[in-house]
């Protein structure tokens, strides 16, 4: 990395996946919302899902120039007539879904976006979709909300955080048994004196279903607390992955972030379906990459079940001393400290196989028990990591 | 340097692939082989470039991190200064046939093939 360079510009979706994103947000959301009382059969459902696709699909071919809000209206009003002449009847099943999907869509008007400038499909959109972009705000709020959260959490802004989208046509996720829309990607792009992370939220706009409109806030989490801090205390410009799979970010960091999921929808009690049902999905999620016996396995399952494993093993010696919920807390702090800390993927990789045979061996090793047990009363994980990187 | 970004100026040292179906090891080594050889590449010398002593010496392979790998890895070479003035060059006329030659051709692009973006989708068709 060269000095002196600036925060790059971030790049986004374009125009056509955006369209379809944000369609096909408003029609999940819209779903989403309804009662179960007022939701179609699953046979009307998937016949209108099939119209709105293939309408799209021609209208985004036909009206290629059209602003996002015009081609928004143009599917809706479509996907209705055909859906009306096909199903008959039966299209009073879906009624309540097409006006409240209509409501929503009346409301999308990309001149207020970022008054003065529409996107035209040109490069001039990236900074549109930066300044404003509300067309992939589920995206941009859920980056937003992760970002505030880890700021909380972790206490300060070690990093820069650049936020870009980008479109591809198949899942970008290899996840065995399960196929999702959404993924996130994270690049460092330090100097000598700024710590920048790249974050990217890739996503299939036209595979966007239920269950990765549900992982999204998961993903933006994993982002954030697992990669965007990651090293940050290195004074030196952070190196990118690899040969080496950090456990402490992909598997004790994603214990942590799915607690925090979990405490969140506990807190908002059983009328909030929303957080409930995307903390689920991260629960799925973690426990699928963290699957080591499955065949297929994620590829980085090994790394992430040790780091699920000191993480869980962590808890169950920290609750011993302070009880559960003081317990979850030091856990985390200590999570982040691991994380934020300058040592590099190897270090973290060897210092946590070695906690695994002291957490699953006999004899435990004392002095790393008193180690552990030090930092609940000090804070510092300096003296942790030096014995993790010398014995 | 980052994914997806016009390049810069400045980003002219970093150079990408993608790889489906092959471990990042693997590749890395592959990268790593290709430029030990690069010197007495004939290719490389009828186009008149000339190596010089230590331009892989700074040189690091990443693969950057997130949820999910995806089908196709996206992997970026960053040379060293030494390296500024044939990195283009020693990557496109060595190291990408060299690569393609060992994993096959539908295995390594230049290009994210998955991304729906005109410039990667244009580039690929090009090939």
């Amino acid at each position: 990395m060269t000095d002196g360079r600036t925060a790059p510009e971030p790049s986004h979706l374009n125009l056509d996946d955006r369209k379809i994103f944000s369609l096909r947000a408003a029609y999940l959301r819209t779903l989403a919302d309804l009662s179960p009382d007022a939701l179609p059969s699953d046979e009307v459902q998937g016949e209108f899902d099939d119209e709105l696709r293939k309408v799209s699909a021609r209208v985004l071919g036909e009206h290629a120039h059209d602003p996002l809000d015009t081609f928004l209206t143009a599917v809706l009003d479509r996907t209705s007539r055909a859906s009306q002449a096909a199903l008959g009847g039966a299209y009073e099943e879906i009624r309540p879904v097409v006006d409240a999907l209509r409501k929503r869509i009346d409301g999308v008007k990309c001149g207020l976006c970022v008054k003065g400038d529409i996107c035209n499909g040109r490069a001039g959109d990236d900074r549109i979709v930066a300044e404003g972009g509300r067309c992939i705000s589920d995206i941009k709020e859920a980056m937003r909300n992760a970002k505030d959260d880890a700021t909380r959490e972790y206490g300060r802004v070690p990093a820069a955080v650049v936020v870009c989208t980008s479109g591809v046509s198949q899942a970008p996720t290899c996840i065995p048994g399960l196929s999702l829309a959404v993924n996130g990607r994270t690049w460092f792009s330090d100097d000598a004196t700024t710590k920048t992370s790249i974050v990217t939220v890739e996503v299939a706009s036209s595979l966007l279903d239920g269950q990765s409109m549900a992982a999204l806030n998961y993903v933006a989490l994993h982002e954030m607390f697992c990669h965007a801090y990651q090293m940050s205390a290195r004074p030196e410009a952070r190196e990118n992955e690899g040969l080496f799979v950090d456990p402490i970010a992909e598997g004790m960091l994603d214990a942590v972030i799915v607690g925090l999921m979990e405490e969140k929808a506990q807190a908002a009690g059983v009328s909030d379906t929303g957080a409930a049902s995307e903390a689920d999905m991260a629960r799925r999620i973690h426990l699928a990459r963290k699957a080591t016996r499955d065949r297929p396995r994620f590829s980085q399952a090994p790394e992430v079940a040790l780091g699920a494993l000191v993480h869980d093993g962590v808890l169950s010696l920290y609750s011993k001393e302070v009880g559960r919920n003081k317990a979850s807390q030091a856990v985390r702090r200590l999570a982040y400290d691991l994380n934020l800390n300058g040592w590099d993927y190897r270090q973290r990789r060897d210092a946590f196989v070695r906690l695994r045979a002291h957490f699953l061996g006999k004899p435990r090793d004392a002095q790393l028990i008193d180690l552990f047990i030090r930092y609940l009363n000090t804070s510092s994980v300096n003296e942790l990591v030096h014995y993790l990187t010398n014995n | 340097m980052a994914p997806g970004m016009p390049l810069k100026e400045e980003d002219f040292m970093d150079r990408r692939i993608y790889a489906k179906g092959v471990d990042f090891a693997q590749v890395e080594e592959a990268i790593r082989e290709a430029l030990r050889d690069a010197g007495s590449s004939k290719e490389l010398a009828a186009a008149g470039v000339q190596t010089p002593p230590g331009f892989t010496d700074e040189l690091k392979i990443a693969k950057g991190q997130g949820m999910s790998p995806g089908e196709w890895t996206e992997i970026i070479a960053t040379f060293g200064p030494l390296a500024a003035t044939v990195a283009e060059d020693v990557w496109t006329i060595v190291v990408v046939p060299f690569l393609k030659r060992k994993f096959r051709d539908d295995r390594i692009a230049t290009n994210n093939p998955n991304s729906t973006s005109p410039a990667d989708k244009g580039a690929n068709e090009k090939k």
